[in-house]
């Protein structure tokens, strides 16, 4: 069934409303996770990583890879 | 009789998306997404790259064997781009905003995405995404084995590693000195004992060393092509191209943004770069090191932005020279794999091959991300199928293909005038036509995988006449009268004109133009002297070669100017209506659409050279 003209236009603009919407939404709730989880977590590890402004630098910027996990090409990780 | 194995190797959702189909380790298909979208660089989910594939194979989903893609999502994510937010928070909040969205919503839902997009229930595969361009080299490189070098941007955190490729049995192990031994992987046909010793070699890599974001070759390039008022992830290859111009003069500036150890390790000084936290690539700090603010894009480029351009040119050569000197060091061959975007330096390819360190040298020709796809397919084929070794890829014609019917169509739908010749009458019509100042559009067969035209979907014209150098930069491709051409060579031809002892068919090695030459051929020696070099022989391209070398037999001169068919911003051209409304649009004199021949003058007047809204679909790089 064909839907009605003015029922289509009003779906494209609730449509684009929600979108909106979302966008908005989405960036409020991501700064604040920003801002209290990933703030704190950061300054953690900011204070942990302290000593290693005392650090030699290395000789070499080489370093080994990760290690391969045991069937690891079926994971995304 | 053994159901063939179909292998779809997938590369997307960064840039340069890709795909590539095998089977029993031949490739079939291999095209990247932009041709058919016609957005530059385009990152999307290779939709219609893979029907095409399908397509131009006749199999469908249900045959496929295996999917791969060309890096570990999760490791990327959770990993390095979680770890570099923490570390640099306060800042990177819009950074961080765009990402979260994107990887939330599209980027770690990738299985979920391939199945829903084709409708796949089989096997997904991910192997890391350096891993990937080491077996897009090595795998098809016909090396028994080789010294891997990778270098690109960034991966999951490796931006640069140096590997090992052997070619072994399953039940040997493979020597690394200084690294001990591995074992060679067992695919599922290999789980006991008893197969183990009749099996064939398979080609195993094993990446020994690398270096971690945020200390990038790759993303330094991309950041002074950045400062130089270039797209970045797109116009590497200009500030390559520039470089010629300029002088070393900021070389030891450059020594303040890269730390470079004796055995080719790096690390940026992280204070002149904003990529970590920033949507840009580089900020004030930059600007006040090298003395002047970033060029705006489409402006004047002057001197400083030249020398600019050389010196990172000339750094990047010393870092190459560096990481490989080590490289052999460490995975001792005589044989060295290239991949990664850096490996699209040719000018450093050149100087690479030229340091005698290895007696062989394979780049692959798609050797930036799009590459990735390739390595995915081969890396399962190899470890997961036990395949058999490829022989080595040495053209790259793995895309669309075009019948005579379907250009005929074409070109009655468009009612343009025509001619049909016959295969001798073409290469002989065109070989006359070449000579002296018109430019050709010249597409055959089936399309190029990689970024460059290999003499498929390539614009032509004759090297002898310098004037052809402006009159494609200005009038046909609409791009900056700076950037060089590079020369197809009749591969018997090579050692006359240029200082060169080998085949070079990906257009991967830059060598000097023999100096008594340069006048010879001066529509493509560059400034200094150096070529982009495309060697060819009747094996690997038949048409085209018998096209240069009827060239060559009327004029005595073996090598002629080829050029991507597009125009500035635009994906190389894949079918006859992208190729004809190029030439429409252009002041191209010639197109030749498989045997058909179309001449600009005997076009309708309302039909060409609507350019502005043509050049105006196309974002500029």
């Amino acid at each position: 069934m064909d839907c009605p003209k003015l029922l289509k236009t009003l779906w494209h603009a609730w449509c684009t409303f929600s979108n909106i919407l979302g966008r908005v939404m989405s960036f409020i709730i991501l700064t604040i996770l920003w801002i209290f989880v990933f703030g704190v977590y950061a300054v953690i590890l900011k204070i942990l990583s302290i000593p290693k402004l005392w650090k030699k630098p290395p000789d070499t910027y080489w370093v080994d890879p990760l290690s391969e996990v045991p069937n690891g090409m079926r994971h995304q990780f | 009789m053994n159901k063939p194995v179909y292998i779809l190797g997938l590369s997307c959702y960064y840039h340069d998306s890709a795909c590539v189909l095998i089977k029993d380790g031949e490739i079939l298909f291999a095209a990247q997404e932009e041709r058919y979208t016609r957005k530059k660089q385009d990152e999307s989910f290779p939709n219609k790259a893979i029907q095409a594939a399908f397509d131009s194979t006749g199999i469908t989903i249900e045959d496929i064997s295996a999917i791969g893609f060309y890096e570990k999502p999760f490791i990327k994510f959770f990993d390095r781009i979680l770890r570099t937010t923490f570390k640099v928070w306060p800042r990177g909040l819009m950074q961080y905003q765009y990402s979260m969205q994107d990887w939330m919503t599209k980027k770690l839902w990738i299985p979920q995405s391939i199945r829903k997009e084709l409708n796949y229930k089989g096997d997904i595969f991910f192997i890391p995404h350096h891993e990937s361009h080491a077996y897009s080299s090595f795998g098809v490189s016909g090396f028994d084995n080789a010294t891997i070098v990778t270098v690109d941007g960034v991966g999951e955190w490796a931006t640069a590693t140096i590997g090992r490729g052997c070619s072994e049995v399953p039940s040997a192990k493979c020597q690394v000195p200084n690294s001990g031994t591995w074992n060679l992987p067992l695919g599922p046909e290999l789980e006991t004992e008893g197969e183990l010793g009749t099996s064939k070699p398979v080609q195993t890599v094993k990446i020994l060393k690398e270096i971690h974001y945020p200390h990038s070759l790759g993303l330094l390039y991309s950041a002074i092509t950045y400062y130089l008022g270039f797209k970045v992830n797109s116009a590497e290859y200009k500030v390559m191209g520039l470089a010629p111009y300029g002088k070393p003069k900021y070389l030891e500036k450059m020594r303040e943004l890269i730390d470079v150890k004796e055995d080719g390790s790096f690390a940026l000084d992280m204070k002149y770069f904003t990529f970590e936290h920033g949507l840009r690539m580089t900020g004030r700090s930059i600007e006040k090191l090298l003395g002047q603010p970033r060029r705006k894009p489409e402006s004047d480029l002057g001197q400083f932005h030249k020398d600019i351009a050389r010196s990172l040119q000339d750094m990047t050569e010393e870092v190459m020279i560096k990481i490989v000197t080590h490289a052999k060091k460490i995975a001792p061959s005589k044989n060295l794999c290239l991949a990664g975007g850096v490996s699209l330096n040719c000018v450093a390819n050149g100087k690479i091959l030229r340091s005698g360190l290895f007696e062989n040298i394979y780049v692959q020709p798609a050797s930036g991300d799009a590459g990735g796809a390739l390595g995915v397919a081969l890396a399962i084929w190899y470890k997961q199928f036990n395949g058999k070794k490829l022989y080595q890829m040495n053209h790259s014609y793995f895309g669309d293909e075009f019948s005579d019917d379907e250009i005929e169509k074409c070109l009655k739908k468009e009612d343009v005038p025509f001619l049909k010749l016959s295969y001798e009458g073409l290469i002989d019509r065109i070989s006359t036509l070449m000579e002296g100042d018109n430019v050709i559009g010249w597409f055959q067969g089936r399309m190029e995988y990689g970024p460059r035209a290999l003499g498929n979907r390539s614009i032509i014209a004759d090297a002898r006449n310098k004037e052809n150098w402006q009159k494609v930069n200005l009038k046909i491709k609409f791009r900056e009268s700076f950037r060089p051409f590079a020369p197809t060579v009749l591969e018997e031809r090579i050692g006359d004109y240029f200082d060169l002892d080998r085949p070079t068919p990906f257009m991967l090695l830059v060598a000097d133009v023999h100096p008594d030459k340069r006048d010879e051929i001066p529509a493509v020696t560059h400034v200094d002297g150096s070529a982009r070099i495309q060697s060819i022989n009747r094996e690997q391209n038949q048409k085209y070669y018998d096209l240069i070398k009827a060239f060559e037999q009327k004029t005595g001169c073996g090598v002629i100017i080829n050029t991507s068919f597009n125009v500035r911003g635009e994906p190389i051209v894949r079918s006859p209506e992208d190729a004809l409304n190029c030439f429409l649009n252009t002041h191209m004199d010639y197109l030749v659409l498989g045997n058909y021949l179309l001449t600009k003058r005997d076009i309708p007047e309302e039909k060409v050279l609507k350019q502005k809204d043509y050049l105006e679909k196309f974002e500029l790089d």
